[in-house]
């Protein structure tokens, strides 16, 4: 998806984007804000008294680099004195497969946000963004809604998600699959450790394996100019190097004299 | 008319797919392998609207392609992007996808045997279930195929729009309305909507729903 699909998702009823990215991190040509929606920046220190309400939406760049990104426990605290329906759109900056989960979710529990959307942005072309991450402001559990279906305007408004018939069995559902989920996340997970692990012992053998081929390689080329065989190869009957003397050819052997 | 029993039935499906077009073997019988094409792009249209237009290699939507014949469905999402699944239990269908390859990965399994440990984001049953002839494996196998849809996720299968069951000759049932709902809905499935094929006279669409608990 590209960041101002991403944005346009959450815009309805947002009068001001508030962007909490670092000093010298400007993004703001790149939401594509229709617009009836002004831009600000603000610090992440100042955020929480202006975002307090589903009129304002915050937008920030988080990371690993202290100096360009934001840590996510700043920007979930801007949010935190928000009302309820308040959202946020996090960028992220780590690669989706190394995404440092734990930094995220404890804070947004803390802010009583929940992840509403968590979007690849494989084509965003920002300062290493990887993907999107819009949290809100709840006070009881939203309903989800699948990854990636639905991701225009007009699909969600024509495909609402209704609130859930019963909340407890929603609740159940997401702690079911979250503990089962995990228990299999596990296994995959030391899976593919062993297989990170045989792919390096396998790099190493062929690292090894160059390394000798080109000292082969020189020693041949070495003895092709001096005319010599090469020491290490293989001879064939007949072929190439002329053959050993013979016990006592020359006189130290059985049959000299 | 008798209904095919579950050993004519497999025998038939596994006959129709070695002797049968690529198109016409998974598709529609009276039409000739150029119109199932009109017929098989006409329902890929319909579900890209259903999945959704998004796809990204990075965090890539899974897919259920049960009762998958050729697999030809299954070709066409994963080149999207979208890593699929394709089941069948017709052996000699599935000896076609693989040995046709591809980026889709594909099985031996009836519709209501199939485990995995993982969630599916969309699971689809295009124009099978009504070739489940028996009901009590017809409901195994829709209670199976929602099992496997995540919180969020899609169910989609094809059958007619209308209240209550109707036989076509001796391989095909189709079931009303008013089995899917209530059965859906007690596996935890919202309903959204039957959409139809609306191709020639073909009363079949597909109804979607949504996993909300």
């Amino acid at each position: 998806m590209r960041l101002p699909e991403v944005l346009a998702l959450h815009l309805a009823g947002v009068r001001e984007v508030v962007d909490v990215s670092r000093e010298g991190v400007d993004l703001a040509a790149r939401y594509a804000l229709p617009d009836e929606v002004s831009h600000r920046r603000c610090p992440v220190t100042d955020a929480a008294e202006l975002v307090r309400t589903p009129d304002r939406l915050l937008v920030g760049l988080l990371g690993p680099e202290p100096a360009v990104h934001l840590p996510p426990a700043e920007a979930a605290a801007a949010l935190a004195g928000a009302s309820a329906g308040t959202r946020g759109v996090l960028l992220l900056a780590w690669p989706v497969d190394e995404l440092p989960v734990h930094l995220l979710v404890g804070p947004m529990v803390a802010a009583r946000c929940q992840v509403v959307d968590a979007i690849p942005l494989g084509t965003a072309g920002i300062r290493g963004v990887s993907a999107a991450v819009v949290v809100q402001r709840v006070d009881r559990p939203l309903p989800q809604r699948g990854h990636l279906v639905d991701m225009t305007v007009a699909r969600r408004a024509a495909h609402p998600v209704p609130e859930p018939a019963d909340e407890l069995r929603t609740v159940l559902r997401m702690a079911n699959e979250h503990r089962l989920t995990g228990l299999v996340t596990r296994a995959v997970r030391r899976r593919l450790r062993e297989l990170e692990e045989q792919v390096e012992r396998q790099r190493q053998r062929l690292d090894e394996r160059d390394a000798r081929l080109a000292e082969l390689e020189r020693e041949l080329a070495r003895r092709a100019r001096v005319g010599a065989p090469a020491e290490g190869t293989d001879r064939r009957p007949g072929e190439g190097a002329p053959p050993e003397p013979d016990e006592g050819f020359f006189g130290s052997g059985p049959g000299s004299k | 008319m008798t209904l095919l029993s579950p050993e004519e039935n497999a025998a038939y499906w596994n006959r129709r797919h070695r002797t049968e077009g690529y198109l016409r073997s998974g598709g529609d019988m009276s039409y000739d392998e150029g119109t199932n094409r009109m017929f098989y792009i006409l329902r890929l249209g319909l579900l890209l609207d259903i999945i959704g237009h998004n796809a990204d290699p990075v965090a890539p939507l899974y897919l259920l392609d049960a009762g998958c014949g050729k697999g030809w469905f299954s070709r066409q999402l994963a080149q999207f992007g979208h890593q699929v699944d394709g089941i069948d239990a017709s052996e000699s269908a599935i000896a076609y996808c693989r040995d046709r390859g591809g980026p889709a990965r594909f099985h031996v399994s009836p519709l209501s045997q199939w485990r995995s440990p993982w969630f599916y984001d969309v699971v689809l049953a295009v124009d099978v279930l009504f070739h489940v002839l028996a009901d009590d494996e017809w409901e195994r196998s829709v209670r199976n195929l929602a099992s496997l849809v995540g919180l969020g996720g899609r169910l989609v299968v094809s059958d007619w729009g209308e209240p209550g069951d109707r036989v076509y000759g001796d391989y095909q049932v189709v079931r009303g309305i008013n089995r899917y709902l209530p059965l859906l809905s007690e596996c935890g499935l919202r309903s959204d909507g039957w959409r139809p094929y609306a191709f020639r006279q073909n009363p079949i669409g597909f109804h979607v729903f949504t996993r909300e608990h």
